[in-house]
């Protein structure tokens, strides 16, 4: 059960969402879709932005249904016990592929650009047990660290995107809207992944007093994420241009690497930014390590969580150190993610809220507390 | 129990013990900051064995001597290998400490590599997969051999490389001076498949001078630019900021300095199969130099100067539009980038084959609009 003090305030529940969507994939996002689209790449990001304001209303819609619930509770009143601890288990499996797919292409990066000779497993053990200290303190401890390090974040990046105006052709992004109109649609589930992670809300909204309350603060979320997304698509198609975007595998820490600062104050940014950049990743892991060993619980029918959190390190790790190199890293990602987003995104919310109305379920507000 | 609890906090005591440490600690001391990188294709006589392709020279300064010291302040390492990244880890086996290059300012290219495409080819791949290179980083050609830059001793600066990128970075006061970063190069050469206008770095025995600019197509050295063509160069591409240019008039030498010049490209008309192109050029700024005792100050006269000016403006971008298309049949002055950005339609009609619907149907206009604001302090 929830307890009394582990309440999501709407504010957090936005930052939840933009600190769980905004990964590891904004390092080659740019390269990504210039690679489908050329110079209009962040015509692609634009829609699915939009298309994801519908999938967040849908969460929002089918969470306050069942105040108080998270969906590998609600899904069990649904569609039955049975089919509904099937279904938060394949959600937890989902979950943990992520951890393990994030913790490494962060470690690769961080090998690359930081730390040259500290081992592989070393940054990621780092990584994932001290995630395990928050993920243990419950849910209020993870809002409470999103919304802390989301102005840490946002705040320096921003400036330090704006240095690198003096590096950009704004009329490289040019031809506009020259690609034919199939194309754009047809490159949509190639990117849908890079909006991962709103499915989260369907858990993080169960444990808001006012379910409702999460319609503005996931629709702002989503704006903010879009709008980040285009920053650094448009960014970097200027800084470089279309074709030399797709050349980098991670352009944004390129373009990073090209700003210098006048006066030679402090002469190279990226190690500061990769830096901060830790902690974007570190709040991804903690959000979605939550609902990971939450959905486990849930599913052995426990009362908590925490007891799960560290023994899922271990299967983290090993899957994490599955892929031999970048490539196959990649070539899996590509693999799994498009499916599996577009599954638990998209499918799984639709065909609750379908299956909820046809079966008129109401959930009275004081049950479940 | 007592005895239990003790060993625990033992254990995790001992825990700091093994967590501690720091993989990638280097000590400042240990650092080699090279400044400067030259790349040359090594010559037979420097050859160890027959697979040895570059000679690599790296410029790092000698710390203590900077400040106090007689000795030179820089030193240069030099290494001969079949590739790039061995020549570093050459170094390490050469020297006590670990170079860094982090802070490298500039990167010079021997003409001999300029003239291969397959060791440019290779040595660009290495420079830009190589993490700890930053591209931000100055790229000149150098005639002859790249090496011959670190012989140099700056009669005014006690290091190399931030005197030249000093000199680089003047390019905002003079036109003829031209600034590309590794970065700019890549990107470049990426988009005209190999094609390259970079500055030409000449070194003489107490100071370097940044004169002219080599020409690349399909990475491969074809020519070079003059200095003033180079400034034109500039003018063509939008890239020149400040700078003077000197006509005559009157039989005197005046001299019209600018510190803005901006160049727009405009699609005239599509006619039987050519493109006319107008390249419209506008800049403002002063007379300095005339001739004491007469009077500059004067509407029409002003007027009639800037007219020569403008004269001078669109002849000599004419001639050089005209050597691009004719001598080096290479599109390096921005007739592909505009098209392919604004009349993306058109151009994918003649993306086939472009080079020679560039030298042939591609016809060039420029017209020039020259404002003098100010003459100088007299009359």
């Amino acid at each position: 059960m929830i307890r009394n003090n582990d309440i999501v305030s709407p504010y957090q529940i936005a930052m939840i969402t933009i600190m769980t969507v905004i990964s590891v994939e904004v390092f080659s996002i740019a390269a990504d879709t210039a690679d489908i689209l050329g110079t209009d790449g962040w015509l692609v990001i634009v829609i699915l932005g939009i298309i994801n304001i519908f999938t967040a209303m849908v969460i929002v819609r089918l969470n306050s249904i069942f105040p108080g619930k998270t969906i590998a509770e609600y899904s069990q009143i649904i569609i039955g016990t049975v089919p509904g601890k099937v279904l938060t288990s394949f959600f937890a499996i989902y979950l943990i592929i992520v951890i393990a797919y994030v913790t490494r292409v962060f470690t690769e990066v961080v090998k690359m650009f930081l730390l040259f000779r500290t081992p592989t497993e070393v940054i990621m053990l780092s990584l994932i047990l001290v995630s395990t200290y928050i993920v243990r303190g419950g849910v209020e401890c993870v809002a409470r660290i999103n919304e802390l390090i989301f102005p840490i974040l946002f705040i320096p990046f921003t400036i330090v995107m704006l240095f690198g105006l003096p590096n950009m052709d704004f009329s490289n992004l040019r031809p506009i809207l020259q690609t034919p109109p199939g194309k754009v649609l047809a490159s949509i589930p190639r990117m849908i992944f890079s909006f991962g992670g709103i499915e989260l809300a369907l858990y993080y909204i169960g444990f808001m007093k006012e379910p409702k309350k999460a319609y503005k603060s996931l629709i702002i979320s989503v704006l903010f994420i879009l709008l980040f997304f285009v920053m650094v698509i448009v960014f970097c198609i200027a800084a470089f241009g279309a074709k030399s975007t797709t050349k980098a595998i991670w352009p944004l820490v390129m373009y990073i690497r090209g700003i210098s600062l006048p006066g030679l104050f402090i002469e190279r940014l990226d190690g500061v930014i990769l830096s901060l950049w830790v902690l974007t990743v570190f709040t991804t892991i903690v959000t979605v390590f939550f609902t990971a060993s939450y959905s486990i619980s849930k599913v052995a029918g426990t009362r908590e969580q925490k007891q799960y959190v560290l023994p899922l390190v271990i299967i983290i790790y090993y899957l994490a150190l599955q892929p031999g190199s970048l490539a196959e890293l990649y070539e899996w990602g590509n693999a799994i993610f498009p499916y599996a987003v577009s599954a638990f995104m998209y499918v799984v919310p639709v065909m609750l809220l379908i299956i909820a109305g046809l079966r008129k379920l109401e959930v009275k507000q004081n049950e479940g507390n | 129990m007592k005895a239990i609890k003790r060993l625990g906090a033992a254990a995790v005591m001992s825990c700091l013990l093994l967590l501690a440490g720091c993989w990638d600690k280097v000590e400042i001391e240990d650092r080699l900051f090279v400044l400067a990188i030259g790349v040359d294709s090594a010559t037979e006589a420097e050859q160890k064995i027959s697979e040895d392709r570059y000679t690599l020279s790296f410029v790092a300064p000698v710390v203590d001597q900077i400040i106090e010291g007689e000795g030179p302040t820089f030193h240069t390492y030099k290494t001969v290998e079949n590739n790039l990244i061995t020549s570093l880890t050459q170094l390490l086996e050469r020297f006590s400490k670990k170079q860094f290059f982090g802070h490298t300012r500039a990167i010079f290219f021997g003409e001999d590599i300029m003239k291969s495409d397959k060791l440019l080819k290779e040595v660009l791949d290495g420079v830009s997969r190589y993490h700890e290179l930053h591209n931000s980083m100055y790229a000149y050609i150098v005639p002859g051999r790249a090496e011959e830059v670190f012989e140099v001793k700056p009669m005014y600066d006690k290091l190399l490389a931030p005197y030249i990128a000093g000199i680089t970075e003047n390019s905002n006061y003079t036109s003829k001076a031209m600034r590309l970063s590794l970065l700019d190069m890549t990107i470049m050469l990426e988009n005209q498949q190999g094609g390259l206008v970079i500055p030409k770095l000449v070194p003489g025995e107490k100071e370097v001078r940044l004169n002219g600019a080599g020409v690349l197509k399909g990475y491969k050295l074809i020519g070079y630019l003059g200095d003033k063509e180079t400034s034109v160069y500039n003018w063509l591409m939008n890239k020149a900021k400040g700078g003077a240019i000197s006509i005559e008039y009157n039989n005197t030498p005046t001299v019209f300095r600018h510190f803005t010049f901006n160049r727009k490209i405009r699609l005239a008309k599509v006619e039987e199969g050519k493109i006319y192109l107008n390249y419209e050029m506008e800049t403002e700024g002063s007379i300095e130099e005339y001739k004491m005792g007469w009077k500059i100050l004067d509407n029409v006269l002003l007027e009639e100067i800037s007219r020569e000016v403008e004269k001078r403006i669109e002849g000599e971008s004419e001639k050089l539009i005209e050597k691009f298309q004719k001598q080096f049949k290479a599109d390096l002055i921005g007739v592909k980038d505009y098209l392919s950005k604004y009349q993306p339609k058109l151009y994918k009609t003649i993306e086939k084959d472009y080079e020679k619907f560039f030298t042939d149907s591609i016809v060039v206009e420029v017209t020039a609009n020259v404002k003098i604001r100010r003459v100088g302090l007299i009359k």
